[in-house]
């Protein structure tokens, strides 16, 4: 069975090590990863805790499909109250760690409490031990996994670790493993240099085995084939998600030097294709992957040659390129890296430099207030300085090492409403404007301004008929139109909770589409042999969205929160942008329809009483109505 | 009659594999995109010709922006540049 059925709960500040079962009517209801996380987020981490103290509580959660032959099964959910937003905090990191967390023994690891000194804790083989790490303390990420590898003399021992910048308190500090992969969003590093845990290092060398293997393996092999024959498969096996440099560019919603065009000159210098021609060296994929979306690169010319690494994906390529108007690939690279070595959300970082530029283009800070640095657009080393000194927070760089909403606050005067944001959290690298079923995604997402919450990307596809069939609205099935999106934006809500709950990769179950809810649920009986159904499942996602709605209620989000910073809204994109010229995002009709679409109080975007019994939710609805919420 | 030229510059996933970045085709009279793919698979044959109806055709009239997505049954005039590019799908 593809379940391990326990979670390890670690106390750090009286060093209590404990094994709990996980129940079948817990795993039925909540999945897995995610939805396991943020069932135990709603009910002990309650509001008045601050995200900091020892009172708030790390999650490491795995699904059911995580280190099994399932294409893309390497996931892993990291969460815990974000001191970066002050509310939900939840990110997913590919590669081995998810896996081996699976092969040792455990569905999910649960940290509370602060350790007095540093430490790093081992998991092996259903135990767990908390071991000594100040000799780790100040080192890079990079240099930090090689290490407790050498210490550990196992070369197999997966290592998620934090880097100097959650040190530091950088509030949007990441959990990096396997080298680059991150879980980056929302500060989960900084909840753990708050508990003193530098690393959790993790060996399992135990097997899953399935319930009926014959039938996993029959259904596995159809949806590899499946995988192969779409038409998304050769685009991100040669180029991953750097297509979208050129993609975004041509349909001109390439966040360029801050959102104030879709268009950037300089898009080939910075492109996938560029990047694939000139420096790549191979693909290179997580656990168990058809799609090899990654790339090991070396860059052999200009100031930063020998720099070698792995990826970047898009966030970061066009974050330290088009974003902050910079045409030179290696400096982006560069950039990328030591956000990567640092160990810091690369969207946060390019959005904080990005805002401060443009307030610098507007006259509102000036040289006195950088400390000297130029950030005309386009200046990579006042850029590669920024990360630095953001990191080490000193500087200028600390006033952005809080997040842009914090910065804003302390620059004051008129700077807030340049701060791309939603509830605190950094928005992505494409212009809302040009994609509106992604803003809604975005202004609606339960961890703040994020594109991975929903991925509406049926919104390309351009099939007025299917946008009938499935939504409803023939608009529905292009970016540029509003009706229908709050429809669409449900279904692939809950498409993202199905991944990142099963914890396998979007690529495949969002993008691609590729497995129903009913295949899941099929899937899931011939693994594990518990009774799930493709109703249950269903309700299952629809459940999770709602706890996680929940908790940012409980925290003050209400429908006034659900929106865009206002370029985006009543700026429209300028001429050069060709096929997205002239638009703004319609944002209010769209959230009328997707309340609509989730039960929800129109007014307050609360959701009811009746609708969260309705899904077995009734402690939540209580708690809620204790509160005068429902 | 004149000839017809049009320059199609490759991006995303046809690019890497034709190893081209692009191309230019003379025509007697003004071609269809379809045509102008047709054009593509005679001189390179293969997948990349295949992968172009699941791109993006972007059109730049005169050989300028602002560019315009359009389908496989547009005229393309003399001059006009066409620019083969990956969808924009999730990232």
């Amino acid at each position: 069975m593809s379940y391990c059925g326990k979670a390890l709960r670690v106390n750090l500040t009286s060093g209590s090590i404990n094994v709990e079962d996980l129940s079948e009517e817990l795993l039925l209801g909540c999945i897995g990863g995610r939805g396991l996380n943020m069932v135990r987020l709603y009910d002990e981490v309650p509001p008045e805790v601050d995200a900091l103290s020892p009172e708030n509580k790390l999650f490491l959660g795995v699904g059911p499909l995580t280190g099994t032959a399932f294409p893309g099964s390497g996931r892993i959910n990291i969460s815990a109250k974000s001191p970066q937003t002050g509310k939900l905090g939840d990110s997913n990191a590919g590669g081995f760690f998810g896996p081996e967390l699976k092969f040792a023994g455990f569905d999910q690891v649960i940290i509370e409490g602060q350790a007095t000194e540093m430490c790093y804790l081992l998991i092996k083989d259903g135990g767990a031990e908390i071991r000594p790490a100040q000799h780790l303390r100040g080192l890079e990420v990079f240099a930090t996994q090689e290490k407790v590898r050498e210490e550990l003399a196992d070369p197999k021992v997966q290592v998620a670790c934090i880097g100097l910048a959650a040190e530091n308190g950088v509030k949007y500090a990441g959990v990096f493993c396997n080298l680059v992969r991150a879980a980056a969003r929302t500060g989960m590093g900084a909840v753990m240099a708050s508990k003193n845990l530098k690393a959790v290092a993790v060996r399992g060398t135990g097997g899953l085995v399935p319930h009926d293997r014959l039938k996993v393996e029959a259904m596995l092999a159809a949806i590899d084939q499946q995988i192969r024959g779409h038409a998304e498969f050769q685009p991100r096996v040669l180029l991953g998600t750097t297509r979208l440099v050129h993609a975004l560019n041509e349909a001109g919603c390439l966040a360029t030097r801050h959102f104030q065009t879709g268009r950037f000159e300089g898009a080939e210098a910075v492109s996938g294709e560029y990047l694939a021609e000139k420096y790549k060296k191979k693909s290179k994929g997580c656990f168990s992957c058809t799609i090899p979306c990654s790339r090991f690169f070396e860059l052999t010319d200009g100031e930063y040659a020998g720099l070698k690494s792995e990826g970047p994906e898009f966030e970061g390529l066009a974050g330290f390129s088009s974003r902050v108007g910079v045409s030179d690939i290696g400096a982006a690279l560069k950039g990328v890296d030591l956000c990567n070595r640092y160990g810091m959300d690369v969207i946060s970082t390019s959005e904080c430099i990005s805002f401060a530029m443009e307030l610098y283009q507007r006259g509102l800070i000036t040289l006195e207030d950088t400390g000297g640095l130029d950030l005309s657009w386009g200046n990579s080393e006042s850029v590669l300085e920024l990360i630095r000194q953001i990191t080490y927070r000193q500087g200028f760089g600390d006033l952005l090492a809080d997040g842009v909403v914090k910065a804003a606050e302390r620059l004051g005067a008129d700077t807030a409403k340049y701060a791309m944001h939603v509830k605190g959290l950094e928005i992505f690298q494409a212009d809302p404007r040009g994609l509106k079923g992604y803003a809604l995604g975005v202004a609606v997402a339960t961890r703040g301004g994020d594109h991975l919450r929903a991925e509406p990307s049926f919104e390309f596809t351009e099939n007025p008929q299917e946008g009938i069939r499935r939504f409803g609205a023939a608009e529905s099935a292009f970016r540029l139109e509003y009706k229908g999106k709050g429809r669409v934006v449900k279904f692939y809500e809950e498409r993202c909770v199905l991944a990142d709950s099963l914890n396998v990769c979007k690529n495949t179950l969002v993008n691609m589409e590729i497995l129903s809810f009913a295949e899941a649920a099929e899937l899931l009986r011939a693994d594990t042999g518990l009774a799930f159904t493709e109703e249950g499942l269903q309700k299952s996602a629809e459940r999770i969205m709602n706890i996680e709605r929940a908790y940012i209620a409980r925290e003050g989000v209400r429908r006034r929160d659900d929106t865009l910073p206002q370029r985006f809204l009543t700026e429209p994109l300028p001429a050069e942008c060709g096929p997205s010229a002239g638009s703004v995002v319609e944002l209010e009709p769209m959230l009328d329809e997707y309340y609509a679409a989730r039960g929800w109080d129109k007014a307050t975007g609360l959701p009811t009483r009746k609708g969260l019994e309705a899904l077995g939710l009734d402690k939540i609805a209580a708690d809620l109505a204790k509160r005068g919420l429902v | 009659m004149a000839m017809v030229t049009v320059e199609v510059e490759y991006l995303g996933v046809i690019r890497l594999l034709l190893k081209k970045k692009s191309d230019t085709f003379s025509f007697d009279a003004e071609p269809s995109v379809e045509e102008v793919v047709a054009a593509i698979d005679a001189r390179h044959g293969g997948q990349a010709a295949q992968e172009c109806f699941r791109q993006l055709f972007i059109l730049y009239r005169g050989g300028h922006g602002p560019g315009q997505v359009v389908d496989r049954q547009v005229i393309l005039a003399d001059r006009s540049l066409l620019k083969i590019a990956s969808l924009v799908t999730g990232g």
